[in-house]
């Protein structure tokens, strides 16, 4: 049986399918973070599974989440749970009340959760369950996804709900206003929620806030001031580069000390039963330092990078610095949401092209998933270019200049494109919230566990035909490479070479640099043209899977286009 | 700037801490050119639409974008975007009232 969970962002969903189930779901403090729809089976009825949507404001199918919301919803699911944030009501019910007569006319029975009364309480209201419920026509539960207050009821409500096996028995009456077309307006949804709204609400002393949601309550409000919200961006920044620059080597040092008996055991087995010779030799070394390169120098910087960026989305600071990069982002011509795929890039290009799904628009996601799959950072580079620049003391600057420098460069001419569009900025702020470890964790493993399924096996796979192509010298260290590359962009051959090696491994790219002996000047454009290099082979097939192979293909031109370019400019105005 | 009470102004002029009546949204060219009722839309479904009622918050533009408060939650626009909100500035009183009525959550607590 199918069971559907329907509501506005951050109304809780995720929250409530993880306390119903044992599944660990992206519960997050933002708007539009359930890009993939999470599935699961109910702990107290197997037989039971639950789906969670991405969260809708209407269903008038206007945007990607809302298209998918009514393709589930045309399944004809056994149940639909709407959940509400009960903290802004009347807001919520707009989507209720259309929710109930789309529901209705198909028969298909529902429960309405009203989340958040933990926080309802602090703000002293209170819903009349009786009232709702009879105006409504269909079964209401207050619940707390946090402090797990109402899941019982809740259970209860669904298994009867479930179990009654009779279609809903939907009463004639109700505040329901006239269906609008598809394309209709929302106003009528409104107005009757407004009413609904006041009927219901019970207003109560309050609980008392507590001093610390007192304390984020006036921290809120200085965000709304730029100088508050660049104070903590500023902080933030700040504070993530301390405790990266604390932990980084820490965990670096730990897992490198950890995995490498681990590395000498495989490779050891791998000896033990491959035949003796030049081949075996070369997998028996490269299939365990491919599976223990990434993890030793990519792993840590990853884990990191997303603990802190699950923090920051957790805490709602996230809202805050979509809206501080709005004016930003323009550069690129990209609406302030696109931070949120260019931070989760710094960490790993592959979740970061999945996530352009919050952009509201094609125009948008392409234009992001150009600028992440060439341009943005990922942890594998820029930990190991700013060591290859480092050895040769390179200047740093230069790499990141031309990153956005060529950022601005590929989103102005997608602008130009698309005839000077761009989308901008229209989201909803959530109210900043104490972190949950566990939401945390879960968020941060949960991605990290993509990282392990998709990027890892294509790493290895990579790292043996790297392996091979050394070790049968098959690049092409003679004919015209080195005299061009010499000549145009004043890096030796072999440097070139590593350049087209980021076409296979990024990682590796770096690593063969740091082998070569190279002068300063060298190394700056050397460790600029591995940062532009090609996308990785993961983020390509990201790539294909959301756009197409055409796509991917576009993307490897604008990089050839961008690293070539890049070197020869370099090359010419570098002392 | 003027913010007299009954005045039409776009939505990033609007003064801090005061409420305001949506009274028309301008079509805009920024999104699906094909589709161009998409912006009066998505800005309805997060609570802006004619007759509305938006509290202003925040003295300045942090990053060049308007926040305020509809329905009882923070929303954020570019100032190109709230350019196309027109509202009317709502007298003190009637503010008030409307508040009270409107967001529970912000009028007194019996
Ligand atoms: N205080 C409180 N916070 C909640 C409750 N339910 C969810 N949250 C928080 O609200 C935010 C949004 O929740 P989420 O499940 O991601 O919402 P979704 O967008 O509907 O899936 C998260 O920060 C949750 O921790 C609740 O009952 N009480
Ligand atoms: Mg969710």
């Amino acid at each position: 049986m199918l069971v559907v969970l329907v509501g506005q962002p951050n109304s809780g969903k995720s929250a409530i399918l993880s306390r119903l189930t044992s599944a660990r779901v992206i519960a997050s403090n933002y708007p539009g973070t359930t890009v993939e729809v999470a599935r699961a089976r109910m702990l107290e009825d197997k037989d039971v599974e639950i789906l969670d949507t991405p969260g809708v404001y209407s269903l008038r199918g206007l945007t990607r989440e809302q298209a998918v919301t009514i393709e589930i919803l045309e399944g004809n699911p056994d149940l639909v749970l709407n959940v509400i944030d009960g903290t802004s009501l009347e807001r919520h019910l707009s989507l209720t009340l259309a929710l109930l007569q789309y529901l209705r006319a198909r028969r298909i029975p529902v429960v309405i959760v009203i989340n958040q009364i933990d926080r309802m309480r602090e703000k002293g209201l209170a819903v009349d369950l009786c009232k709702i419920q009879e105006r409504l026509g269909c079964r209401v539960v207050g619940t707390s996804a946090v402090t797990g207050e109402g899941i019982k009821d809740l259970v209860q409500a669904v298994t009867q709900e479930l179990g009654s096996r009779q279609r809903a028995r939907w009463g004639e009456s109700g505040p329901f206003p006239d269906s609008p077309a598809a394309n209709g307006t929302w106003k009528p949804f409104h107005r009757a929620a407004r009413e609904l709204a006041r009927e219901v609400l019970v207003h109560r002393p309050e609980s008392g806030t507590s001093l610390l949601s007192s304390a984020l309550g006036w921290f809120d409000e200085r965000l709304d001031e730029p100088l508050g919200a660049w104070a903590a961006c500023a902080l933030g920044l700040f504070g993530s580069w301390k405790f990266l620059s604390w932990a980084l080597p820490f965990l670096e040092g730990f897992l490198a000390f950890a995995l490498n008996p681990v590395k000498i055991l495989i490779g050891k087995f791998l000896e033990s039963f491959l035949p003796e010779n030049r081949l075996a030799e070369v997998i028996s070394h490269a299939l365990p330092e491919g599976l223990v390169l990434p993890l030793s120098t990519v792993l840590p910087s990853m884990v990191l990078a997303y603990l802190l960026i699950a923090l920051i989305e957790d805490t709602g600071l996230l809202g805050r610095y979509a809206v501080l990069g709005d004016s930003l982002m323009g550069a690129f011509n990209l609406p302030g949401q696109a931070v949120v795929p260019f931070m989760l890039g710094l960490g790993c290009r592959v979740p970061a092209l999945l996530s352009t799904r919050i952009l509201p628009t094609d125009l948008s996601r392409k234009t992001a998933s150009v600028i992440i799959a060439t341009l943005v950072p990922c942890t594998a580079t820029t930990s190991l270019g700013l060591a290859v620049l480092a050895r040769f003391r390179g200047n740093p600057f230069v790499p990141l200049g031309v990153i956005v420098a060529s950022g601005v460069f590929v989103g102005q001419v997608q602008k130009a494109f698309h005839g000077g569009r761009r989308d901008l900025l229209a989201i909803e702020l959530p109210p900043l919230r104490f972190p949950v470890l566990r939401n945390i964790l879960v968020k941060t493993e949960m991605r990290l566990g993509g990282f392990f399924a998709h990027v890892l096996p294509l790493l290895v796979i990579m790292n043996v035909s790297v392996r091979l192509i050394l070790a049968y010298g098959l690049i092409p260290s003679a004919g015209w490479l080195p005299s061009f590359s010499r000549k145009f962009l004043g890096i030796p051959g072999e440097a070139l070479g590593a350049v087209l090696f980021t076409m296979l491994q990024r990682y590796l790219a770096p690593l063969f640099l740091m082998q070569l002996s190279l002068s300063p000047r060298e190394a700056t454009i050397a460790a600029t043209m591995v940062a532009l290099g090609f996308p990785c082979l993961p983020s390509q097939v990201a790539l294909s899977r959301e756009f197409g192979f055409g796509y991917v293909v576009l993307t490897l031109a604008v990089s050839t286009c961008l690293f070539l370019g890049w070197g020869m400019v370099l090359n010419l105005v570098l002392p | 700037m003027s913010s007299r009470e009954g005045s039409v102004m776009g939505l990033h002029r609007t003064l801090p801490g005061r409420s305001y009546e949506v009274v028309r949204i301008l079509g805009t060219k920024d999104v699906d050119g094909v589709r161009r009722q998409y912006t009066a839309f998505r800005l309805e479904e997060l609570g802006i639409f004619p007759g509305q009622t938006v509290r202003r918050l925040g003295s300045r533009r942090p990053g060049r974008t308007v926040i305020v408060e509809v329905l009882g939650c923070r929303v954020a626009l570019s100032t190109d975007l709230a350019r196309n909100v027109l509202v009317k500035a709502l007298g003190d009183t009637i503010a008030r009232r409307r508040n009270d009525l409107d967001c529970p959550d912000h009028g007194q607590v019996h």
